[in-house]
């Protein structure tokens, strides 16, 4: 059976000013699949996400979202639809608890207190923080806020997940803990998760297929062993072989 | 928060109501109303502050608040609850229409715009004939049956909106202006409409401010373009910066406190606003969450740091 295709993006396209950030994107992300989406700093991985999930209105091409056309849509309604986002750098309200942290992220979702309630305590139960529940998220160590971040996303039990570099800075015991719960994210709840990473190990073990963009543009995609050994894809990470 | 103050607030509260009617003389009665008027123009100024922002219009809107009910009161000759009403309801659609153009911007670009606007209604008032101009609005009076009893309905009504302003800040609806106010990208990111909660919380906040605003023009009888400027909004921000930001308990503490102290500035004439800015200063220099971070402390009985002197 052809697996479903939850996400299509299109002649992607954004300038800003001269500079074209990500220029005619192809990519699309099958249904509970992990794709990978990989490349040099300033490939135009977090320019991509930007405009998929409607904080960037794109200069040219279509985002489609479960055969949808969604580009250009507010952030909040592309949310509704059942693509959340995380930020690279700090997707938390630092200065509230674990537990309202994921309430506010069920509002939009569930009408009555005990419903949010109920799945604020599944998720924290799933990503191991129930222990910190009540805690100001802003007090927290580096490796719980990245958690509590995922923990946000994933309290909407989303169809689409995008991770934006949710492994930075944490350490192997941390990686290989938040790699089995993506798993178990995507077995158990049959969400789809699309991650930009830099972390190449994880990166390898955990994606069923990887898209590669450098300076922008469309490099390669793959299964991970045929990225790991694609030549323009080394050349762009370490520069050309003479 | 310890659960002890409820009993405490409650006991208070009643203590405002009928101190307020039995209260001999006619200053103690102004000076009762200016102070509950004061605690809810803070606690309203509060509430926008919950998603980050200064609202500098709120002068603005409780001089909408003030003409609005004028106008009910002496041109139409309605009863004052349907003033009163008349007056909020201004000022809140107002604000709806003023915050969905200009909650776009955020920090010191609103704080402007809301100054801008505050300044701009006050210029208005002073052009409009009808309403008096420069010299302003008489004759703004509660009618004659209930004038004995206007003290402690101010109270209640003012008691009344700090209950509701309490409830909705505790609310999820609360939860989220907060977390607006920590990371307004990742609230759209879980399905919130930024914008339009922002207008929401504004409109909320200034139906209430414009309540002030007509219980102030009953009190004073008389209302002038002049007692609507910017000044008022810094006035309250010296009462939440003295009271503490962090309860709402702190903004009626503050408003309180220095709406009484205040009565001494009255003396020192033109250099009247010396106080409110020293009052700031020393609010946030000298206590970190202001009076109710203060009584806080004391309450849960925490000890100063060892060595730090008697």
């Amino acid at each position: 059976m052809e697996p479903e295709i939850l996400l299509k993006v299109e002649g992607l396209t954004r300038h800003f000013g001269g500079l074209a950030a990500v220029s005619d994107l192809n990519f699309e992300v099958r249904r509970g699949e992990i794709l990978g989406l990989i490349g040099p700093n300033g490939a135009g991985k977090s320019t991509t996400f930007n405009v998929i999930s409607g904080f960037h209105k794109p200069t040219a091409g279509k985002v489609y979202f479960v055969g949808e056309d969604i580009t250009g849509r507010n952030p909040a309604r592309i949310s509704r639809k059942g693509l959340v986002r995380t930020f690279q750098h700090g997707s938390l309200l630092r200065e509230m608890t674990v537990y309202d942290n994921m309430l506010v992220a069920t509002i939009s979702l569930m009408r009555t207190r005990p419903e949010r309630d109920r799945r604020v305590r599944e998720t924290a139960e799933m990503l191991h923080l129930s222990d910190q529940l009540h805690e100001l998220v802003g007090n927290l160590p580096h490796g719980l806020q990245r958690m509590v971040s995922i923990a946000i996303a994933f309290s909407r039990r989303s169809r689409l997940l995008c991770l934006d570099e949710p492994l930075t800075g944490l350490n192997q015991i941390e990686v290989a803990s938040a790699l089995a719960i993506f798993r178990r994210i995507r077995d158990e709840f049959g969400s789809t998760i699309l991650l930009v990473e830099h972390n190449m190990k994880a990166v390898m073990e955990i994606c069923d297929r990887i898209v590669v963009l450098d300076h922008g543009v469309f490099l390669a995609q793959g299964r991970p062993i045929e990225i790991s050994q694609n030549e323009a894809v080394i050349s762009a990470y370490l520069g050309k072989r003479k | 928060m310890a659960k002890l103050p409820r009993a405490l607030l409650v006991a208070a509260s009643l203590c405002a109501v009928i101190g307020s009617y039995f209260s001999g003389s006619d200053f103690a009665a102004n000076l009762i109303i200016w102070v509950a008027i004061n605690v809810l123009m803070t606690a309203s100024f509060r509430f926008v502050l919950l998603i980050g922002e200064l609202n500098f219009a709120m002068a603005g809107f409780v001089g909408i608040g003030a003409y609005a009910g004028g106008i009910a009161t002496t041109m139409y000759h309605l009863p004052l609850a349907l003033a009163l009403l008349l007056g909020a309801a201004a000022a809140g659609l107002i604000s709806l229409v003023v915050g969905f153009v200009t909650l776009r911007a955020k920090g010191a670009y609103f704080l402007l715009v809301s100054f801008a606007f505050t300044e701009v209604l006050r210029l208005i008032y002073s052009k409009v004939d009808v309403i008096g101009g420069n010299s302003g609005m008489i004759g703004i009076f509660p009618p004659a049956y209930l004038a004995r009893f206007y003290p402690a309905i101010v109270v209640l009504v003012v008691l009344f909106f700090l209950f509701v302003l309490y409830r909705m800040e505790r609310s999820d609806f609360g939860k989220i202006l907060v977390a607006i106010r920590n990371n307004d990208d990742l609230v759209q990111t879980v399905g919130i409409d930024v914008h339009l909660t922002k207008v929401w919380c504004l409109g909320i906040a200034s139906f209430v401010t414009g309540i002030c605003g007509a219980l102030l023009a009953h009190a004073n009888n008389v209302i002038s373009p002049g007692d609507f400027s910017f000044l008022v909004a810094v006035y309250t921000l010296a009462y939440l910066k003295v009271g503490g930001e962090s309860h709402i308990l702190g903004a009626v503490l503050g408003a309180i406190v220095l709406t009484l102290l205040a009565q001494y500035a009255l003396g020192f004439g033109a250099y009247e606003h010396i106080f409110y800015g020293a009052a700031i200063v020393i609010g946030v220099l000298l206590l970190p969450d202001g009076l109710f971070g203060l009584a806080q402390r004391m309450l849960s009985g925490r000890r100063w740091p060892e060595g730090s002197g008697s």
